[in-house]
């Protein structure tokens, strides 16, 4: 592209999108389309993509095209192999994204649409994207190795120990808040438990379709697969008008028990028969899903309904989560803008495939901006419902009451309206029982959906079936990232219990593999647990609790890169990942404190704690508790849960200091410390960078 | 007709439905006998069973 053409056709991105911008922070009490929101994300990435990624990769990293890379130099064709870009790319962003980017922002849109789409935006362009980028590059700098073995070698034993455990701690409170909401969105609602269990006959049909009959043709066995599973989801509108409607009507803590039997299994089972298959389909399904959402949000173009900034960004008594705008519209969306899981992708399987270490920039930080486009989608579908569905769908159980008459007073006491007939009209249009206190966020973002859908295909009729669709498929990813969860984390159990007694970290060793599954299970079957039969609500009470941990380990991600920029003697660049991580640290921490010491029982563990401890004692019954089992369950949960907000962070704090000390060493040091980077080797390879090839590279 | 022959290659890579030709391919060109499809397949899912992969929230 000529210099004046690129200067007119970025000068134009960056009107369009602060024009944009413009409109979203300026509107009040008019009524703003969504395609405003998805103009200025969609500006704002190509600008920071553009440009801010560029000096990242080239200036701040000094990424080298001549160096070969860990894929090239250590090819097995099994785990290294270098893998075009663009393939890697669509890996990498099938592994990052998952239900998170959908659940985080329909949650937030209770302080507004405005506070989660700036944080969102800005979020993923200076922290997010730049985290899973900078990981990458130092990763594939050392032969792919992972997060926690970095640590341990470039900080030290401590920082490494207290890494090794916070991941663990933080995949157990992941995976159970993943399941909570799951549990959530199919508890009494036949069609979708329905759907759902059918996946799993479909998933070992294509297993073993894939093992035995046609070996290697995964589009074809995919096909069928997507198939099946249009034709389950249309399966369960019949199923719930029939006699198995009360087969597949089950309560949360039904649900809970078949969740933990389900991980168990797919943790002990064979890869090809449950696991493989599954991610085929759960990667069609969402590449397919979230690609009709752009299109539907496009052309249905429809009309935010939700305020810019609610009365509950400022006051933090808001009945989806409490707590202020800051910290907690941070803590949570996590992933969409700064994801801390998403390091140990970054330092997984993705840079063992990395044919040219310029393309971190287009797999790092382009994956991370999509899976942030994914969240500004969802921040949209939930902001077009009318405020007072929101709240009627996602205020707790205690708060709402059961039937349409309390839910609509309720809604009335927090100052927004929904007649009762107006609320057994939305469920009815979804053709479910009821929607009140389906708390979670993704039966919201499914009704969103429907809406955005329904205007686009098929119309009222096809309301339904979209819900049930996205019901579908948010179940559908979470319970792969289950799976999987389940597995790295026996993994890593299995290896860390092995340094102690050698055959437990023998992964063909049965017995072993079988212990190690079920403490896996059971320890997030335990939170899921409490999180049901909690009276206070448990995405209320554990969703911040999931948002601080995962952002905890972007802190330690982060730490990480910057101790190795100030080591490699680019302390000048170190504010790249130095002010995310300072953000994130008073983020986090100011969150963890609160959670763990503030004095409003809405908000510090330990106050509800002792709040209902000594309402028990007296033989009170505190609502919205019910009995005096429910306020013991009470005490217990926020004691549980105070504890681990405390522990995260002082694991946390443990690492930054670790780091503070080695960032020290190295600036007082005279000579550079030694770094644990792969030798230089020339490479051979000729890849683009990328996502299209320049005539330069395509000659050569 | 150029679109569509790069969503066939590309899904096809994404997949790994590629992986079993190019393997071939490779042993062809140094004149050895490579595995069978069947063989081959059941190998490289078997291997995922040793590492495997997070998928994020």
């Amino acid at each position: 592209m000529s210099r004046v053409r690129s200067i007119v056709v970025w000068t134009a991105v960056a009107i369009a999108g602060a024009v944009a911008w413009g409109v979203l922070a300026l509107s009040r009490g008019e009524s703003v389309s969504a395609v405003w929101m998805v103009a200025a994300a969609l500006g704002s990435y190509a600008i920071a993509y553009r440009f801010y990624a560029r000096f990242i990769a080239r200036t701040v990293l000094g990424v080298d095209d001549r160096r070969a890379t860990p894929a090239e130099r250590l090819d097995n064709g099994v785990d290294f192999q270098p893998t075009d870009r663009r393939v890697l790319f669509g890996h990498h962003f099938a592994a990052i994204a998952g239900a998170g980017p959908l659940v985080g922002p329909v949650l937030a849109a209770q302080m507004g649409y405005l506070p989660g789409t700036i944080w969102i935006i800005v979020g993923v362009i200076l922290a997010g994207a730049v985290q899973d980028m900078v990981v990458l590059f130092f990763s594939l700098r050392r032969d792919g190795k992972s997060l926690g073995q970095m640590v341990r070698e470039e900080i030290g034993p401590i920082g490494g120990a207290a890494a090794l455990v916070a991941v663990f701690a933080i995949m157990i409170i992941l995976l159970a808040v993943l399941a909570l909401v799951v549990v959530n969105a199919l508890a009494a609602s036949p069609w979708g438990a329905f759907s759902i269990a059918m996946t799993i006959p479909i998933a070992l049909f294509m297993g073993f379709y894939l093992r035995v009959l046609r070996p290697g043709r995964v589009v074809e066995t995919s096909v069928i697969g997507v198939a099946l599973l249009l034709l389950a989801i249309v399966g369960g509108s019949w199923v719930q008008d029939s006699a198995l409607a009360g087969v597949f009507t089950l309560s949360p803590q039904t649900l809970v028990v078949c969740l933990v039997v389900y991980g168990f299994f797919a943790s002990v089972l064979p890869v090809w028969m449950l696991l493989a298959p599954r991610d085929y389909l759960s990667t069609f399904m969402k590449v397919g899903t979230i690609g009709l959402l752009a299109v539907g949000v496009v052309v249905a173009a429809p009309v935010l309904r939700n305020e810019a900034v609610t009365e509950f960004a400022l006051t933090g008594d808001g009945p989806v989560f409490a707590g202020a705008l800051f910290p907690f519209v941070f803590i949570t969306i996590a992933c969409g803008a700064l994801s801390g899981f998403h390091a140990l992708i970054s330092s997984g399987t993705t840079p063992k495939m990395i044919q040219k270490e310029s393309q971190i920039r287009l797999i790092g930080y382009g994956g991370m901006l999509t899976e942030s486009f994914v969240a500004i989608m969802a921040l949209i579908a939930a902001s077009v419902l009318e405020p007072g569905l929101y709240y009627a769908m996602n205020a707790p159980a205690g708060l709402l009451g059961s039937t349409a008459e309390s839910a609509s007073a309720a809604v009335a006491r927090l100052g927004f309206t929904i007649s009762p007939e107006d609320l057994t009209a939305a469920a009815a249009a979804v053709e479910e029982s009821t929607i009140i206190a389906r708390t979670g966020g993704a039966p919201t973002l499914a009704v969103g959906i429907s809406e955005i859908m329904a205007a686009v295909f098929g119309g009222a009729a096809f309301k339904a079936f979209w819900y049930h669709f996205a019901i579908m498929f948010e179940a559908l990813f979470i319970l792969t990232t289950v799976d999987a969860g389940t597995r790295v984390g026996r993994f890593m159990l299995q290896d860390t219990l092995g340094n102690v007694w050698k055959p437990i970290g023998r992964v063909s060793w049965k017995p072993g593999l079988w212990a190690t599954s079920a403490v896996v299970v059971l320890a997030w079957g335990y939170f899921l647990w409490a999180g049901v039969n909690d009276p206070l609500g448990g995405i209320n009470q554990l969703f911040p609790l999931f948002g601080i941990a995962n952002q905890l380990l972007a802190a330690v991600a982060l730490t990480l890169a910057t101790t190795l920029l100030i080591k490699s003697g680019k302390l000048r660049w170190a504010w790249v990942t130095g002010l995310p991580l300072a953000w994130d640290v008073a983020v986090t921490l100011t969150a963890s404190w609160q959670k763990v010491f503030d004095a409003d029982p809405k908000i510090g563990f330990f106050a509800q704690r002792e709040l209902y401890a000594e309402a028990l004692a007296a033989g009170r019954v505190l609502a919205p508790a019910r009995s005096l089992d429910q306020m013991r369950t009470v005490v217990t949960n926020s004691t549980v849960d105070g504890v681990l907000a405390a522990l995260f962070a002082v694991l946390v704090l443990v690492v930054i200091a670790d780091a503070a000390v080695v960032c020290v060493r190295a600036l007082r040091s005279r000579e550079p410390l030694p770094l644990k980077e792969a030798p230089y080797v020339e490479s051979a390879l000729v890849a683009p960078s990328g996502l299209f090839a320049t005539p330069g590279s395509r000659s050569s | 007709m150029k679109a569509l022959r790069f969503l066939r290659w590309y899904v096809r890579e994404l997949t790994g439905t590629a992986a079993y030709e190019r393997y071939a391919d490779a042993h062809a060109a140094h004149g050895g006998t490579p595995m069978s499809r069947r063989e081959y397949e059941r190998r490289r899912s078997d291997l995922r069973e040793a590492a495997p992969e997070s998928r994020c929230c």
